[in-house]
């Protein structure tokens, strides 16, 4: 039992340690803009290697399927 | 402009390496679960007997096949998302090569015996030092991209890449502590109801962040990609993550309901993992609805039919882990093979069907070139649905029968199924849905295969390559030292880690350590030198895959078994034995039930005294002579580690091994059975007959 002594200092140590990066990166902005990442994961247009997928074949234009299609709430 | 070039062909290797383990682990999945369903299946070959064989499915399909896809999801992504190409090529190349290495000799140690007969955590201290030195490379690796990056926002999917990385580092370290006895055998620094604690935080931990965060942060990236549609709420998915991450390291007791840990460490356990509902709901939701406006493409792209289902499935799991945490249903659930239903609706539905739908989009993108068969893989999904289905509505069903047998009485007060026979025998039908579920997922899996090496034939393999503005990562001025670290929130948080952590080993260790092994049962005594021998073939023999070594204090339980177990009975018990399964019945008071000529005769062959039992025959363990090279070292780590051995008794150790033994030989001897004394099945019996005695012995509880 008396290892929780160690166990629990132990998991206390590790939130400790994500409580400090999450507060670092929040001081540090990361989560300020809530909307642009989502989208830039997406344009990686400029990766060079010819899109071609099993469903839409050789299609790039991802640029345009960014465009919403339907009215999209963020 | 610059190019940069990303390192798919280690993406390459690990995809492979994902796809070659998946079909072994699967294969043996399926062996395991004939064997089940007919103890024949292990061919009579010791290497291949369901205890030593269960450990190389668990570990294959964890850290081999769901561990490669990890490394191949996080490095393609990574570098996508990070602008730059993996930090070292060098590195990758001796993660990738070091961690096969270990996985094919890990497969070889646990077929040979050599384990340390903690769940998850099987690994000798050779192969556990391996493992930590290959998993600080990718870390380093990781890092070191991360440091390198070009884009200053770090998207989501790194944050549950960073969380994994961190967490399992600890996890692993903490839980493999050990002194070694020779090369292939240590006993834990833990014993008993410490050791059980940490494995159980560990392995709680281990699904927590092996099998849920990496995936998660995979589903982040691949999902949306997929998709073509972004996040639905990126607020939403950080604040899953951090909500992960602080909520499952408290989950843990929940796999110790009723047994020797305090009331109050259960009670946290299971409202935390009550709790753990919200985050991984919010999670699944956003999964979900990233999909909304692509709704019409699942039905022909399986991909994201994949994803869709994987997302489903870790709502389920997700709501049924907290359920099963909660210690009313626990008390009815542990045991029993509804937990390994649970683990497969997890292990199957999330982990596989996510990594399938990452496999099914990598490939034609790596290759340049579309999938080969849309419509092949279009039935890969539903022979895996199907699969699922068998699987687990067999184990539902077998789980839920277990337990209600185990615990029914008749309107007397007597156990309703006094056997435990009857309730082995009354699974069999479920055992076969299991296997057929296992083998439709199987087939499907070698589908996927096909499919991919077809479109893999058509393709050309490419890398990616991107144009970059400047030539140089991002700027960070540094001034101050710390001030440097405050721009790198992560590195700051690694080194706070480090340092709590190496303060707090260093000053709780040798405290618990000692205060935990106080005697508080005075008639519990350490094993002799022939139980210790004795023991650990029961641990080289995985029985604690099938049998449990702790009664818990129920009414059916006291009456099947006997005392509940004392955590003072424990405290020599290196590793703890308690098992998660009662495949077989419980053997913490089985010392003495029998005669050693009823144990000798149905380890040999289970079927004489238990017919329709799905025990293995250990009549090897008849053949196999007793090594005792190594037993004044074992009882001399035992004494270092604090148990009250004398000199004289670390000295005399081999001495009085062999005279036990002969006692125990000529006691089968009077009753007709000629063993010579120097058998493995000697010490296996004597271990057998001392488990759970002391306390009767008298004195205090
Ligand atoms: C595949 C699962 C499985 C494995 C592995 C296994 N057993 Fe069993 N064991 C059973 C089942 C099922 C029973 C109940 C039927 C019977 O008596 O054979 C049982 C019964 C027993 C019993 C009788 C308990 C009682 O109270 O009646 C003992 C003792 C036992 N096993 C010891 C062992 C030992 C020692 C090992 C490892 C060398 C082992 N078992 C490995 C499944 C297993």
């Amino acid at each position: 039992m008396e290892v929780l002594f160690f166990l629990i200092p132990l998991s206390v140590a590790l939130a400790a340690g994500f409580t400090i990066a999450c507060l670092g990166s929040i001081r540090d902005g990361q989560f300020d803009d809530m909307e642009s990442p989502r989208w830039r994961v997406l344009f990686d247009r400029n990766e060079k290697r010819p899109e071609s997928t099993a469903v839409k074949p050789a299609a790039t234009g991802l640029e345009m399927r960014m465009k919403p299609q339907r009215s999209e709430p963020l | 402009m610059t190019t940069v070039r990303f390192d798919d062909k280690i993406v390459r290797m690990f995809l492979f390496a994902t796809l070659f383990w998946g079909l072994v682990g699967m294969s043996v999945g399926v062996l395991l679960a004939l064997q089940l369903a007919d103890w024949r299946f292990n061919f009579e070959i010791p290497w291949l007997t369901f205890g030593r064989l269960r450990p190389v499915h668990t570990n294959a399909v964890i850290f081999a096949f769901a561990g490669n896809a990890i490394f191949c999801g996080v490095y393609y992504s990574s570098q996508r998302l990070l602008k730059a190409r993996l930090f070292s090529d060098l590195v990758s190349r001796i993660h990738f090569w070091g961690w096969q290495l270990i996985i094919v000799l890990a497969a070889c140690s646990f077929v040979m015996g050599i384990t340390t007969g903690k769940e998850y955590a099987e690994l000798e201290w050779p192969l556990d030092l391996m493992v930590a030195v290959i998993w600080l490379l990718f870390a380093f690796n990781f890092f070191a991209t991360l440091a390198r990056r070009r884009e200053k926002h770090i998207y989501v999917a790194l944050w549950f890449y960073i969380g994994t990385i961190i967490t399992i580092t600890v996890l692993h370290v903490v839980n493999s502590l050990a002194i070694p006895v020779s090369l292939t055998k240590s006993y834990p620094i833990y014993a008993g109801v410490q050791d059980a604690l940490v494995q159980w935080w560990y392995g709680h931990n281990a699904v927590g962040f092996f099998l849920t965060t990496p995936f998660l942060g995979l589903m982040y990236y691949f999902v949306p990609k997929a998709a073509e549609r972004p996040i639905y709420s990126y607020r939403l998915s950080i604040m899953h993550f951090w909500a992960l991450v602080f909520l499952y390291i408290w989950a843990g007791p929940h796999h110790l309901h009723y047994t020797a840990l305090p009331d109050w460490a259960q009670s946290l356990g299971m409202v935390f993992s009550v709790m753990l509902l919200a985050p991984s709901w919010g999670g699944m939701i956003n999964g979900l609805l990233t999909l909304r406006g692509a709704w019409d493409r699942l039905r022909v792209d399986p991909v994201l039919k994949f994803f869709a289902a994987a997302i489903t499935f870790y709502g389920m799991s997700t709501f049924e882990g907290p359920l099963m945490a909660i210690k009313s249903v626990n008390a009815l659930s542990h045991y029993t093979d509804w937990t390994v239903g649970h683990v497969h609706n997890g292990a199957l539905g999330w982990v596989a069907l996510l990594i399938f739908g990452m496999v099914y989009w990598l490939v034609p993108r790596m290759w340049n070139t579309k999938l080969h068969s849309i419509a092949l893989a279009n039935a890969h999904f539903w022979l895996a649905m199907v699969g699922i289905l068998f699987y687990i509505v067999s184990m539902w069903a077998a789980g839920i029968t277990q337990g209600l047998m185990w615990k029914e009485f008749t309107a007397d007060g007597l156990l309703a199924y006094p056997s435990f026979l009857e309730t082995v025998t009354k699974m069999h039908p479920y055992y076969l849905g299991r296997a057929l579920g296992g083998v439709i997922f199987l087939a499907g899996l070698i589908m996927l295969i096909i499919n991919l090496a077809l479109t893999i034939r058509a393709g050309r393999f490419s890398e990616g390559e991107i144009q970059v503005p400047e030539p140089k990562p991002i700027e960070h001025k540094p001034s101050h030292w710390h001030a440097v670290l405050e721009r790198k929130p992560f590195l700051m948080a690694i080194l706070a880690l480090v340092v709590i952590t190496i303060g707090g080993i260093v000053e709780m260790m040798p405290t618990f350590l000692i205060k935990g092994n106080i005697p508080t049962i005075a008639s519990v005594k350490p094993w002799s030198p022939l139980e210790l021998e004795g023991r650990d073939i029961y641990v080289r023999e995985g029985c604690y895959a099938c049998h449990s070594q702790m009664v818990r204090p129920f009414r059916d339980e006291l009456a099947r078994y006997g005392e509940y177990s004392r955590p003072g009975e424990f405290i020599y018990d290196r590793p703890f034995q308690w098992g998660s399964k009662r495949t077989g019945p419980d053997l913490h008071r089985v010392g003495g039930r029998y005669s050693n000529l009823w144990h000798l005769r149905h380890l040999e062959d289970p079927r004489l005294t238990s017919p329709g039992s799905v025990m293995p025959s250990y009549a090897f363990l008849t053949s196999g002579v007793l090594d005792l090279g190594h037993i004044t070292r074992k009882i001399q780590v035992m004494k270092d580690l604090g148990a009250p051995y004398s000199e004289e008794q670390v000295r005399h150790a081999g001495r009085d091994a062999k005279w036990q033994a002969r006692g125990i030989a000529d006691d089968l001897r009077r009753n007709g059975v000629d063993v010579a004394p120097d058998r493995e099945i000697i010490a296996l019996i004597a271990y057998l007959q001392r488990l759970g005695t002391d306390i009767k012995k008298g004195g205090p509880l």
